[in-house]
């Protein structure tokens, strides 16, 4: 019976035709028949004998019934054989060719057995032409894939004009009777070119049939619909869900990184549970989402949010979504985003999930156990090293050395590691391997138009930490349901839910991994001590990561609860044809809960006094004194957030075909509120750690906050698409979104959108002098889209709430209000204008493709405050208003070559890269003292600093050369820009690119070779400044990084570019002092991001246990750094603090029942 | 048919129902607005509770002067140990575009030219409203009248700090619009400036009550107020001091001003003393100490002053106005851990300088006299044991004046328990900044003291100078894991008193010996016996010296260094003082040279006024710059 899904299935794409795009699995089901036929001995078919009775019954019900009772399966094509013709049956113990001959008695059906497989076909002689043709002409050959040269059975043929056809034989043979030498017969299969020949002479037609199987006939998910990727007119860019499910990921995000061009997706953390990247659709244009220009420290700055539409839901998150429920993820990059209107601006990512297909129940598992360590980790000095550079520092300064030089030598020698430890802070910290696993099962079927899809997820993954203490896990679930009412309702249901559970220890990752830099290595993680580990002093706050990575601190526990449920339901309008009408309704609720318990925890002292020393004086022994560190007493904070997400869209589509036109039209109603509040308490002076509920605590100093936001949404949306031939292609879009936080005069923005195609290649002239290039299809489009940033209500005064002053003798706090921000009236959307033009291509018989777009983009109405022109004397906090003006440009490239060896190999090679640059045009900045300040004409967030050209080798040079006050040999000069003879504030220059990188890349690289597939992803970026230090603490208070030992001046090392041994900020070219580009890194980096190597275990070793198809693979992701500008820590990290991007090997398996 | 129809208007009914309920017309949940800020007289006092809170500038760390660096950094009481560079002035790298801890939010904050005219824009869109809020009980009425007093009190807190830090102010009594006209508006006179305090002044007197709740304006903070602007305005820097620009009346009063600037800051002072704004007195006993004072009554005396800055439920009778900080939320103070000694997880910072503890007084109000034992050596001092046991007070450290222990903690000075990880490395509970020889001649030693920066605890935040702050420290608080409820005291008594003295004695004649009375008066309470003199230049002299100490490290003498204009004399170098001990009770006290921890000098005039910021030179070229700068 298992057996029999599966055949049904083939069955099933004989039959209909729209399954186009699993065309590749048919094609291999097929070779594996044949494959079979050989093996298989040829007496099945007179060794099964039958027996069953049906009454009134079909004949498609008679053959499932037989695929039911036996190994038989039956081929044919429903157009040609009349299976619905009822029938009585009553056969016992018979063979299968008595049955069949049987049934079909008195009709034109013919049939073939072949071992297990059936062949039904009209037969000649019975064919309805035969009577009336007198010179009936046979023709016959074989019919092959144009590029395996395999032999294609089953492919119809029909005489052009009838529905008189047959199909061809498991050799790909067929014959058939034409009446003349003028029929045109046409040759169609299933995802191959349909060939119409006419007979004229020749009695023998081989022909050989090109596959259509390529990404052209993928469907695209597009705004509100879903194209074929020959309908396509603006710059979409897309990944099928299959791709994704294979990859140990942190999650799907992370996964897609370097598929799509113009997508720049960086993951700015290895921590589980924290690995949302930072996504950029072709740059940006707009400044921070907030509207703020100001740059945090050396943070990257937060980047403009991307709109993520799942399932047509706008806002929904794709952190947690499980891979596997991915059937398709498009990027919309120009101005088709526009049909998403005013939160369309910066990019539009949609998701559509998988859903039930028609069939008995399929069951899938599939599931990976991966291995996780850190793609890289930052090198800092030892003990040795440390102290060495320290005295350099205080010899330097004059000031009283901390470790001797017989400190340092004890140091590394390593003979005293009672007194001279030489700790690996980072080693201590972290294991070889962690690891990541995840599960999905997803159960899917259905029949009449009543499908339902299953899916049923779990993911984990564990931090690198020793301790184990921090851990992911994500629970989710997916149901949809498609439940047709009458012929023309519809409705459907669809519930998704997540569960995810971080738990983290007390200290964040910056205070256990960031520290692990900081920490120096002269102190102890563990004391040296025989008979235990026992963690040594903190460096402060309680900070000794070893312990502090446990959860001896207490557990900070969030819970993230989501349900999202929708509702449709679609009317196939019966009285106009091409009309439907949609509604839909979605809720989706997320409630949060975070408990953070956390004590004291215990630290080891010394006890100097008592040791007990060898005769060189060393210790061997000590005493330790067990002390409670970190916090004063327990305490308790818990939160609750929820949020409220409900959109309901009501709609029309009409589509409909006139002739060569193809019109297709669509209108929509779309409303959106979002509700949020949360709630949180706090309390300490808990007597114990045992009791841990909120009243356990003492009232004495509790806190308790909370607020509420809401926002809401209308939205009337418009699109009418148009083509000729599929030859033209005209679309034109149109949004009018209305949002609460603007003023009801300018609540409305107006997005409209143009996009014409032009499929070049259709036309007869290219054909005839162009034909290497067998596709062309040129694209442009036009379009506005918008992107409401900041805070609801700017357009009034708006007086927020919070604690302030103490007055009275009781110590209680005032509840305070203000101060205001002053209202902007006429706040409004900031608005993109997108022109794109681009084109796909193929080339050589779709041997070679190539697909570019060109895009400019001009953002304005950006909010910024106006700065340039209200005095701080006014004392006005400026509204932002919108007056930014910010240019971006760049293209995408994206090749590919596809070569079908023969039938055991294909090779696919694609590649891409993106550039953009943006430029600020206006922004009505405070006037500059010299031009080369002016933030206009640079790109966003460019950073003001001075320019480092290297490092003084003597006092000579420092006295040749403009310097700040106090410079010696060693330090890092400073350029004169100004060229005044002196180092000042004029001597700053604005450096690029230290948002984001504006070249960015991608390769893949897919091999099948029989029962092998293996995937290889490269993707990198180009120039991106970041900074190198994360934590100036270095010196006194914090280990060195081992870039700024190596090499470093020193009085005999005088010609290099690492500046002398220096202390936190004590010197003037320390980062907090005088900020200049020493302390950044260029981190253009090229990693190999994703391998994938599938085995398709073949069917002969499972099909006796039941099973459909089954896989194996081994997968990896991050697995390595192929280049990278910067070695000191990982590149697409935000710094060398940060928990660090994880390397992950994983083994899985996909199993169909 | 009938069916589908009647499905299909069921879903246009559900559309037309969902765009019956507009979801675009609602409310703001979280925020007030303008609107129904001044519909209430609580939501308005709550506002006011904003802009007593913004008095501190726009953070929530510290108001007016407790903050992480202190204003006295920039002064040679103190030394910002982790911030050094930013006191610019000290420098000589001040300029309208490197300001540093005059545009730092944090630290600086409320001596920041945009935040004090911000905090001037919230009282005046108070002050410009208030009449209009409805009032029905005569509670409220009185609340609303209250209100407007303490508005003007603030208004006229801030421009007083904008007139001593920048000179002449924009000034403005209603709120601006976004729509007005900003391309006109100049900076006042000096003068121009210190009338409209002085109106601001008498209004808030006139409107506040005879009480208030305890940390609210009163009368008698306004009292104080007028007494402190017109000390500073009745100064040498404000007078012609800076010849070069005595006609500059952006930063000088006209000549001939200063008589009767004097006499208005004697009166103002007079008028505090005599109780017209409430009754206030000196905590302690302000009669003659007496003589030979023994080392339990001189922790009394220092005892009795160090209270004045552990203030946390009723304030004491000296107390005028002051800032509290809560425990939990809100705006925080945590001078504790903020200058504490590194030995006690703290961050040991604003230390006190050598040539500021070499200040004190000895106990008998003789004068501290380093190379008293070693006349000429100015750097080093030693004693034997022996030495020791015959004259303890070869100990620099001991037999000094009550304040010095109230204010410094110096190498072995009785401080909090340490933390249970201190405990066994330092279990005597003594601040520990000197290092441990065995022998004369080893060249390391066994043990850096904990509080050193060699020491075993956050080395990094170990003291520079040798010496921790303890006033303004609160005894009972651990610093490490709480924050500070004790008031920052803005004006006391005791100022009142110098500030008196001062413009008597500056006025001479007969004025004179009532300066030196009440200076007498405040040098009693801290247990030193009285001044005598009748010498106008070192009556002078006796109250700088006094104001010096007595409000160590309170900020005042960043305004008084200026106005008199002593910057040149008394910005130096700071050097760290290193102290050994060694295992037979030798002991050496040395400010090394060797150890520069700060280069500081004053390199010219122009540092005597703080520029006005590039930016807003930028955005109004119509403002006249602070003389020396460009």
């Amino acid at each position: 019976m298992k057996k029999n899904l599966f055949l049904n299935r083939v069955r099933g794409y004989l039959a209909s035709r729209s399954q186009v795009f699993r065309v590749m699995k048919l094609t291999f089901y097929l070779l594996l028949i044949t494959i079979f036929q050989g093996i298989a001995a040829n007496s099945y078919s007179q060794n099964t004998r039958l027996s069953f009775k049906l009454n009134d019954v079909k004949v498609k019900d008679v053959l499932n019934v037989i695929e039911e009772k036996s190994e038989f399966y039956f081929l044919f094509n429903s157009k040609l054989i009349d299976v619905e013709r009822k029938v009585d049956i009553n056969v016992s113990n018979q063979q299968v060719d008595k049955i069949l001959s049987n049934l079909f008695a008195g009709t034109n059906v013919g049939y073939t057995v072949m071992d297990r497989q059936i062949i039904l076909q009209p037969s000649i002689e019975v064919s309805e032409l035969t009577a009336s043709m007198q010179q009936q002409i046979r023709v016959a050959g074989k019919i092959i894939d144009a590029t395996t040269k395999e032999t294609l059975p089953g492919v119809n043929i029909v005489v052009k004009g009838t529905t008189n056809g047959t199909l061809t034989d498991m050799d790909g043979s067929y014959s058939i009777n034409v009446p003349s030498r003028n029929t045109t017969l046409i040759f169609s299969f299933v995802g191959y070119t349909s060939q119409e020949i006419l007979v004229g002479e020749k009695t023998t037609l081989d022909v050989a049939l090109k596959s259509t199987m390529t990404e052209l006939d993928e469907l695209v998910v597009v705004g509100y619909g879903i194209q074929k990727r020959t309908s396509v007119v603006g710059a979409v860019a897309s990944v099928s869900g299959e791709k994704l499910n294979t990859i140990p990921a942190m999650n799907v995000s992370n996964a897609i990184s370097g598929m799509i061009p113009g997508a720049s997706i960086m993951q700015t953390s290895g921590e589980p549970g924290q690995g949302t990247p930072r996504i950029q659709v072709r740059g940006r244009t707009t400044f921070n989402t907030d509207g703020s220009t100001t740059r945090l420290s050396s943070d990257v700055a937060i980047a403009p949010q991307v709109l993520v539409v799942i399932d047509g839901v706008p806002g929904r998150s794709m952190d947690e979504i499980d891979p596997n429920d991915i059937e398709s993820l498009s990027v919309l990059k120009d101005a088709s985003a526009a049909i998403y209107g005013a939160q369309a601006a910066n990019g539009v990512i949609l998701i559509k999930t998988k859903s039930g297909k028609e069939g008995k129940p399929r069951l899938n598992y599939q599931f990976y156990q991966g291995f996780m360590n850190p793609t890289l980790t930052p090198d800092v000095t030892n003990a040795a090293d440390y102290a060495t550079m320290l005295s350099e520092y205080q010899v330097a300064e004059g000031k009283a050395r901390k470790y001797s030089d017989k400190d340092i030598e004890l140091f590394r020698n390593g003979k005293d590691p009672w007194e001279h430890p030489n700790t690996n802070w980072y080693g201590d910290l972290i294991k070889n391997w962690t690891s990541t696993s995840r599960h999905n099962v997803t159960l899917d079927g259905g029949a009449k138009g009543m499908n339902y899809y299953v899916s049923f997820g779990y993911k984990t993954d564990d931090a690198m930490y020793k301790a184990s203490s921090t851990k992911y896990k994500q629970y989710n679930v997916r149901t949809k349901l498609e439940m047709p009412v009458t012929d023309w309702l519809k409705t459907g249901v669809e519930l998704a839910g997540f569960l995810t559970d971080r738990r983290y220890p007390y200290k964040s990752a910056d205070a256990i991994v960031g520290q692990s830099t900081r920490l120096v290595p002269t102190n102890w993680s563990y004391w040296p001590t025989a008979e235990g580990r026992y963690p040594g002093p903190d460096i402060e706050y309680g900070d000794n990561p070893v312990e502090t990575s446990t959860l001896s601190a207490g557990v900070n526990d969030q819970k993230t609860y989501r349900l999202l449920s929708t509702f449709t339901a679609t009317i196939t309008v019966p009285f106009v044809k091409g009309l439907s009408l949609g509604g839909s309704y979605n809720y989706d609720i997320t409630n949060y809960y975070n408990k953070q318990f956390y004590q004291p925890w215990t630290l080891y002292y010394p006890n100097w006094s008592q040791a007990t020393r060898n005769s060189e004086g060393f210790i061997t022994d000590m005493p330790l004194t067990p002390t409670l560190r970190g916090l004063s007493s327990p305490e308790n904070t818990e939160r609750y957030n929820r949020t409220i997400n409900q959109t309901t869209m009501v709609n029309a589509n009409y589509l409909r075909k006139f002739g060569n036109h193809n019109i297709s039209l669509f209108a929509g109603y779309e409303q959106y509120t979002s509700d949020y509040n949360y709630f949180q308490a706090y309390r300490k002076y808990y007597i114990s750690s045992i009791i841990q509920t909120m009243n356990a605590g003492n009232a004495k100093d509790q806190n308790i906050e909370g607020t509420a936001t809401i926002y809401a949404r209308k939205s009337y949306i418009g699109r009418a698409s148009y083509d000729y031939k599929g030859k033209y292609l005209a679309e034109f879009v149109f949004r009018a979104d209305g949002s609460l936080k603007f003023p009801t005069s300018d609540r409305w923005g107006y997005f409209p959108a143009i996009m014409v195609g032009w499929r070049a290649s259709e036309e007869d002239f290219w054909k005839t002098n162009l034909s290497f290039v067998n596709y062309f299809k040129l694209r442009g489009s036009y379009g506005q889209m918008g992107n409401d940033p900041g805070n609801s209500f700017q357009f009034m005064d708006k007086y927020g709430i919070g604690t302030g002053m103490t007055f009275g003798n009781g110590g209680a706090i005032q509840t305070v209000v203000g101060p205001p921000t002053v209202a902007n009236p006429y706040i409004t959307w900031e608005r993109q204008t997108s022109y794109n033009l681009g084109f796909d291509s193929k080339f050589a018989n779709d041997l070679f493709s190539l697909n570019a777009e060109f895009f400019y983009q001009r953002r304005d109405h950006i909010l910024v405050t106006k700065d340039a022109s209200v005095p701080n004397f006014t004392g006005l906090v400026l509204p932002q208003q919108n007056i930014g003006v910010v240019d971006n440009r760049g293209f995408e490239l994206e090749a590919g070559y596809h070569k079908v060896v023969n039938k055991d190999l294909r090779v696919d090679v694609s590649a891409n890269f993106s550039y953009n640059h943006n430029e600020v045009v206006s922004m009505d900045e405070p006037a500059k003292v010299v031009p080369w300040q002016t933030l206009t004409g640079h790109s966003f967030g460019a950073w003001l600093m001075y320019d480092a050209i290297g490092i003084y080798k003597d006092a000579a040079q420092v006295a040749a050369t403009p310097h700040l006050v106090g410079a010696k040999a060693g330090d890092v000069i400073f350029r004169d820009v100004s060229g005044d003879g002196t180092i000042d504030s004029k001597d700053k220059i604005l450096y690029d690119k230290v948002d984001a990188p504006e070249t960015f890349y991608g390769a893949s690289f897919n091999v099948n070779y029989k029962a092998f597939s293996l995937l290889v992803q490269i993707q990198g970026t180009g120039k991106f400044l970041k900074d190198n230090q994360y934590d100036n603490r270095r010196g006194e208070a914090g280990n060195y990084y081992q870039w700024q030992f190596n090499n470093r001046w020193t009085p005999t090392n005088t010609v290099t570019n690492i500046a002398r041994a220096y202390n936190r900020d004590d010197l003037y070219w320390s980062k907090d002092v005088n900020m200049n580009d020493y302390w950044l890194d260029n981190t253009a980096y090229c990693r190999l991001k994703n391998v994938v190597l599938n085995y398709s275990i073949p069917t002969r070793y499972y099909q006796k246990i039941g099973l459909a198809k089954a896989s194996i693979y081994v997968s990896g992701n991050n697995l390595a750094l192929l280049w990278s500008a910067t070695k000191k820590w990982d590149p697409e990290t935000n710094n060398a603090g940060m928990y660090p991007t994880m390397r992950t090997i994983a083994i899985g398996a996909n199993i169909t029942f | 048919m009938k069916k589908i129809f009647l499905n299909i208007s069921a879903i246009g009914l559900l559309l037309i129902a969902g765009a019956c309920t507009d979801v675009l017309d609602k409310q703001a949940v979280d925020t007030f607005n303008e609107q129904l800020v001044f519909s209430d007289v609580n939501v308005v006092n709550a506002y006011l509770g904003k802009v007593y809170d913004r008095m501190g500038g726009d953070t929530d760390n510290g108001i007016l002067g407790a903050r992480e660096d202190l204003l006295s950094s920039g002064t040679d009481q103190l030394l910002c140990i982790h911030r050094p560079a930013n006191y610019v002035m000290l420098k000589g790298t001040m300029t309208p575009d490197n300001l540093r801890f005059f545009e730092d939010n944090g630290l600086g904050g409320y001596l920041r030219w945009g935040n004090l005219y911000k905090n001037i824009q919230d009282v005046n869109r108070i002050l410009t409203d208030i009449d209009a809020v409805p009032t029905t009980t005569t509670t409220q009425a009185a609340l609303k009248k209250q209100m407007k007093g303490e508005a003007y009190f603030i208004r006229a807190y801030d421009y007083t700090t904008l007139l001593e830090v920048y000179g002449g102010a924009v000034l403005k009594d209603a709120k601006y619009k976004l729509e007005d006209d900003f391309t006109t508006l100049k900076r006042a006179t000096i003068k121009e400036t210190l009338d409209f305090i002085l109106k601001d002044i008498a209004r808030a007197i006139d409107n506040l009550p005879a009480t208030v709740e305890q940390g609210r304006a009163n009368k008698g903070a306004c009292g104080a107020l007028k007494s402190r602007v017109l000390l500073f305005c009745a100064s040498k820097l404000t007078n012609g001091g800076w010849t070069e620009q005595a006609s500059n009346t952006l930063i000088s009063f006209p000549a001939g001003s200063q008589t009767s600037l004097l006499t208005q800051a004697r009166d103002a002072a007079k008028e505090v003393i005599d109780g017209k704004y409430g009754t206030y007195s000196l905590v302690g006993t302000i009669s003659d100490p007496p003589a030979n004072l023994t080392a339990a009554q001189v922790q009394a005396y220092a005892d009795n002053y160090a209270a004045i800055f552990n203030q946390k439920s009723d304030w004491n009778s000296e107390t005028i106005w002051g800032i509290q900080f809560p425990l939990t939320g809100g705006n925080t103070n945590n001078a504790n851990i903020w200058y504490g000694p590194n030995g006690y997880h703290n961050w040991g910072n604003n230390d006190p300088t050598e040539q500021a503890v070499r200040k004190f007084e000895m106990s008998d109000g003789s004068k501290f006299q380093w190379d008293k034992y070693n006349p000429g050596d100015m750097d080093v001092r030693t004693a034997t044991a022996a030495e020791l046991a015959a004259d303890p007070n070869r100990n620099p450290y001991n037999g000094r004046e009550p304040r010095f222990y109230a204010c410094v903690l110096y190498d072995g000075a009785p401080w909090q328990a340490r933390p249970s990880d201190a405990a066994g490395l330092e279990p005597e509970n003594k601040v520990q900044t000197g290092y441990y020889f065995h022998n004369v001649g080893d060249a390391v030693p066994w043990k850096n003291g904990i509080d050193t920066r060699q020491g075993l605890i956050e080395a990094w935040n170990g003291q520079k100078t040798g010496y921790n702050i303890r006033k303004l420290l609160d005894p009972t608080t651990a610093g490490q894991y709480y924050k500070n409820t004790n008031t920052w005291v803005e004006f006391r008594y005791a100022e009142i008193l110098m500030n008196y003295a001062e413009a008597c004695i500056e006025l001479g004649g007969a004025d004179l010996q009532k300066g030196i009375d009440a200076m007498n008066m405040v040098r009693n309470r801290a247990g030193l016996p009285d001044r005598v003199t009748a010498d106008q230049a070192t009556a002078r002299q006796y109250v700088r010296d006094e104001r010096n100490i007595e409000f160590f490290a309170e900020g005042h003498r960043f305004y008084d260094m200026r106005r008199w204009m002593i910057c040149e004399q008394v910005i130096e170098n700071i050097y760290g003082t290193r102290i050994e001990h060694y295992d037979n009770g030798y002991t050496i006290w040395k400010a090394n040279k060797a150890d520069l921890e700060d280069a500081r000098e004053f390199k010219d005039k122009k540092y005597y006024w703080v520029p006005i910021i590039r930016d807003e030179m930028n955005k109004a070229p119509q403002l006249q710059q602070n003389p020396g700068y460009n």
